[in-house]
């Protein structure tokens, strides 16, 4: 009987082990990898539009069909990231990941509010010790904070048509994702 | 029994209990983390900062960085109305209202080996913008391998299964804080080869 329990017990430790090799370490290293993919797929801190369909399938897997995306794979270690882009006129969203695969901000262009988006990515806290969120508009522009010092941004335009779809890709290029000339603070 | 038959049997069944439980939680099979409607089925924390690790392993492993459902909802089906699996050697259609949604947009996608899949047309999707309405705003798609009159939705040619994926940009409040409200297309069967 003793010995029942024994086996009994290491069966279950041994089951719960594998449950959270399976659930939790084989997905982060696939999402952490998929991000990897993504970063070193095109030119750090430089916007590069993914006009191969071939290509977007690879690197950015389930997205929406009818959307344009461009990506900036960004390293802020030395200096801040700055975003530049117009807003094409549909619906237009940056989306900012971690390497770890953590979506840290999303913006639409009805949140944007004009016909312009500026921003700028630096290293910092996203949120202070009370919680409030540090991301806050600073002469036109978002402040936003990450505590990562790579990540990548995905801009994505939604396109009615194949008509539109050159419209939107286009609307993309004009996109600028570069090192910001002087470091701002905080604030 | 030998003890290394005893501990390779202890090995292989406490292995395959972990993995196989985890495995049916993370396909969304058993558990309450997604929510179903008809044939439509959606993970309820996807993109969500808060998501559960089950949630964040079913993407991780399709390889997807999911946005939360305030951006973008997205539902799934792989199965007819009736429940049987949807396949190309079959018709179908789909009878919707208007979408509470700012764009959206449906999808064929093949099961599985989509590179090898092939169409009658390069369209494979639907979208706000270009699906033609009623006077009501109501709309009708029909899914078939070969050419229909109305929104024709090609289906893949070689009789593959396919699923069905339908994704709402910007959807209502109402709709992202109670998806059950949702009123989505019916998927029905027609005839089949």
């Amino acid at each position: 009987m003793r010995r029942f329990i024994f086996w009994s017990l290491a069966i279950v430790l041994l089951a719960a082990a594998a449950h959270i090799v399976t659930s939790v370490f084989f997905p982060r290293l696939e999402r952490e990898d998929t991000v990897a993919q993504l970063m070193g797929a095109t030119k750090l801190n430089t916007i590069t539009v993914l006009e191969d369909e071939d290509k977007l399938k690879t690197v950015l897997r389930g997205v929406p069909t009818d959307m344009a995306f461009a990506i900036c794979p960004y390293d802020i270690s030395e200096k801040p990231i700055s975003i530049s882009a117009p807003l094409p006129g549909t619906y237009w969203a940056i989306s900012i990941f971690e390497p770890s695969g953590h979506n840290i901000y999303t913006l639409n262009d009805t949140q944007v509010g004009t016909d312009h988006f500026a921003a700028l990515i630096m290293q910092g806290e996203a949120k202070t010790a009370a919680g409030e969120d540090t991301s806050k508009r600073r002469g036109g522009g978002i402040v936003i904070h990450t505590t990562q010092p790579r990540g990548v941004v995905v801009i994505r335009a939604f396109v009615d048509d194949r008509a539109s779809r050159k419209n939107a890709l286009a609307s993309l290029a004009s996109t600028e994702c570069k090192p910001a000339l002087s470091t701002a603070s905080a604030g | 029994m030998t003890p290394f038959i005893r501990i390779t049997i202890f090995v292989l069944v406490g292995c395959a209990i972990g993995y196989f439980s985890a495995h049916y939680v993370i396909s969304g099979q058993i558990g309450d983390l997604t929510m179903e409607s008809g044939s439509w089925k959606l993970w309820k924390k996807a993109g969500h900062p808060d998501a559960d690790p089950y949630t964040k392993a079913h993407f991780s492993l399709l390889r997807e960085l999911p946005l939360s459902s305030f951006e973008q909802m997205t539902f799934s089906a792989d199965t007819d109305f009736n429940g049987g699996s949807l396949s190309s050697v079959c018709t179908y259609t789909l009878d919707s209202a208007p979408l509470p949604a700012r764009a959206w947009e449906l999808s064929v996608q093949p099961r599985s080996n989509p590179a090898l899949a092939t169409f009658t047309s390069q369209r494979t999707t639907f979208n706000a913008s270009n699906v033609v309405r009623n006077s009501q705003g109501n709309f009708r798609l029909v899914l078939s391998d070969s050419a229909r009159p109305g929104n024709w939705l090609p289906l893949p040619i070689n009789g593959a299964e396919f699923k069905l994926v339908l994704t709402l940009i910007n959807a209502g409040r109402k709709i992202i804080e109670d998806p059950a409200t949702l009123k989505l297309p019916e998927i029905r069967v027609g005839s089949c080869r």
